[in-house]
Order: C-alpha cells, then structure tokens, then sequence
C-alpha cells in the first residue's frame, strides 16, 4: 500500500477500495504564525476538500417560470371569449426570456419581477415589467417571435416605442433599461 | 344602418368585461384591448346608458371578470371610431374601431376605470 503525504498530512491512500474523506491538512501553525486573512495559512489551503457551489435559480425566476408553466394548462377558452390555449412555443421562448433577462443581471432581480405574466388570447405570452413610471411590455406570439412596447410616462406626454418583431437581445436591451432607470443618477 | 342606431357621444360611457388575470392592483393590462393576433380592430364595449353593470357582467357570470369604463372621448381623441352595434340580445353592443397598434391600447388601459363591480366567481 502506497501512502501519499503531503505537508506531513496523509491525504490519500492509493489503492484502498474506499476513500475517506480527506482530512484536513494541519496549517504548520507556530506561535509566531497568527492568521490575519483567510488567505494567510499558504498553499497548503488548497489541500482543503472542495465542494461544488450548488447553482440556484434567483427566487423571481423560480416564481416566474412557474406562472408560466401555470400557464400552459389554461384550456380554449379560458376568457370566456374563445381564447386558444397557450402555445408550446410562447411558453418555451417565455422561458428563455426569462431566464436570460433575470439571470443576466441577479442583482436587478427583484426589479425584474414581472408586473404582468398573462397568457394572450391568441395563444401567446405577455410579459410585462413596470418601474416608477415606466414599462415594457413583451409579446410573445405561439411561434416565439418577440414584439415589445416600451412606455415611458415620466414626462408630460408618455412617450411609445413598439417594436413588432424584435430579437431577444432586443427585448433584453429594453427590459433592463427600465429596470435600471431607478439605479441611475 | 339599423332603426335601433343611437349616436354615441364623446360624454358617453363605455362598458368593457376584463379578464381577471389582466388586472393587478388596480392596473389594467393592455392586453385587456386585445383580441386575436394584434391589437382588436373592432374591440366589444357596451354602452352604458342603455344597460346596467349587471346585464353586462352577466355573460361571464362564475369567471370574475372586471367591469372597466371608458368614456367614449377616449378612443375618439386617439383617432378611433366609436359606434353603435346593437346584436341580437345586447342591444348595448358597441364598437371601438381602428385599433392597429399596441400603444393604442394601452392608452385604452390606461384611461379605463375600473367600477369596482365583478362578475360572479365560482370555486
């Protein structure tokens, strides 16, 4: 049996049938070594067993994505007034809105919380976010195309801007303008 | 045009059935002004002078619809055309015209009131 000792620590043993979980490797702490960061004790640190961050969706998207997951179960006519049901497309391209908007900028995300996530009545998807008095409204159509309406009502006449068919990083351009605004001096 | 026909003037109120979904906080949703693929060229209202909130809301009767109101000057300021549409049972039965674009119906939204009436919910 081979031993493998590293800074005078036992760190693994070649050949064993099962691993036990590697010990942590005493600093070669004297009196005079004091540590002063949690950078300070040297390379043997690294020795220190690794775990893996645990990657975690912001709480604003877990609680959109299940909105829309919501809403694909809405049946024909669920306005009374013969609404098709939400396309698989619309909540697929939602999704990855979503996830793109909200992902890219964690620290926004509560700006980021959709005011509206409604289903169209033509099968799509209406996403819209309001700051203060400004908002956007994203269309998502059956097929995935985008189309958006940015709303600014800061001044003495509101101000429109429609895009019928945008790209995602369009959409995404616009959304977290509105979401920034308050951040800005 | 038909006998039952009655000029809609600008100081007219109109009566529209929003989804529940499409209000929040006393906001409405542009999408309440939306039909089909785009923006409802000929947008259903009733008006109000010659119904009542609960001959209007009764149609969606156990689906909790809002009752917005919108005065007639409204769509007529944005270049929209408001007419008088009587159907066999809604002699209310209006029309809102010319409605091509999303930012018009938000302007719609925006203008609308919500009554503070609903139409029944069931469980």
């Amino acid at each position: 049996m081979t031993t493998i000792t590293v800074s005078g620590a036992v760190a693994g043993t070649v050949g064993a049938t099962t691993q036990e979980p590697m010990p942590i490797p005493s600093a070669p702490t004297t009196q005079t070594t004091r540590r002063t960061s949690p950078y300070a004790v040297g390379a043997v640190a690294f020795a220190r067993p690794r775990r893996l961050a645990v990657r975690r969706d912001p709480t604003v998207l877990t609680e959109a994505l299940g909105r829309v997951r919501g809403l694909a179960q809405l049946s024909a006519n669920w306005d009374g007034e013969d609404a098709v049901p939400i396309a698989s497309g619309a909540i697929t391209h939602a999704e990855l809105l979503l996830r793109e908007v909200i992902c890219k900028y964690p620290l926004l995300d509560r700006s980021l919380r959709p005011f509206f996530l409604i289903g169209r009545p033509d099968g799509g998807v209406q996403v819209e976010w309001r700051v203060d008095s400004r908002s956007v409204e994203v269309d998502v159509r059956p097929d995935g195309q985008l189309s958006y309406l940015f709303v600014d009502r800061s001044g003495e006449a509101p101000r429109f801007h429609e895009n019928a068919s945008a790209s995602r990083s369009e959409a995404i351009d616009v959304i977290t303008h509105v979401a920034i605004a308050p951040y800005r001096a | 045009m038909h006998e039952d026909v009655v000029a809609i003037g600008d100081d007219d109120d109109l009566y529209r059935l929003i989804f529940p979904d499409f209000v929040r906080d006393g906001v409405i949703s542009s999408a309440a002004y939306q039909r089909s693929r785009m923006p409802d060229p000929a947008i259903s209202v009733n008006l109000a002078r010659l119904t009542t909130i609960e001959a209007t809301l009764a149609p969606q009767a156990g689906r909790g619809h809002y009752l917005g109101v919108l005065p007639a000057a409204i769509p007529r300021g944005l270049g929209l055309t408001v007419e008088h549409d009587p159907i066999p049972g809604n002699i209310a039965h209006a029309l809102i015209r010319g409605a091509t674009t999303k930012a018009v119906c938000e302007q719609l939204a925006f203008a609308t009131r919500l009554t503070g009436h609903r139409a029944t919910l069931t469980d």
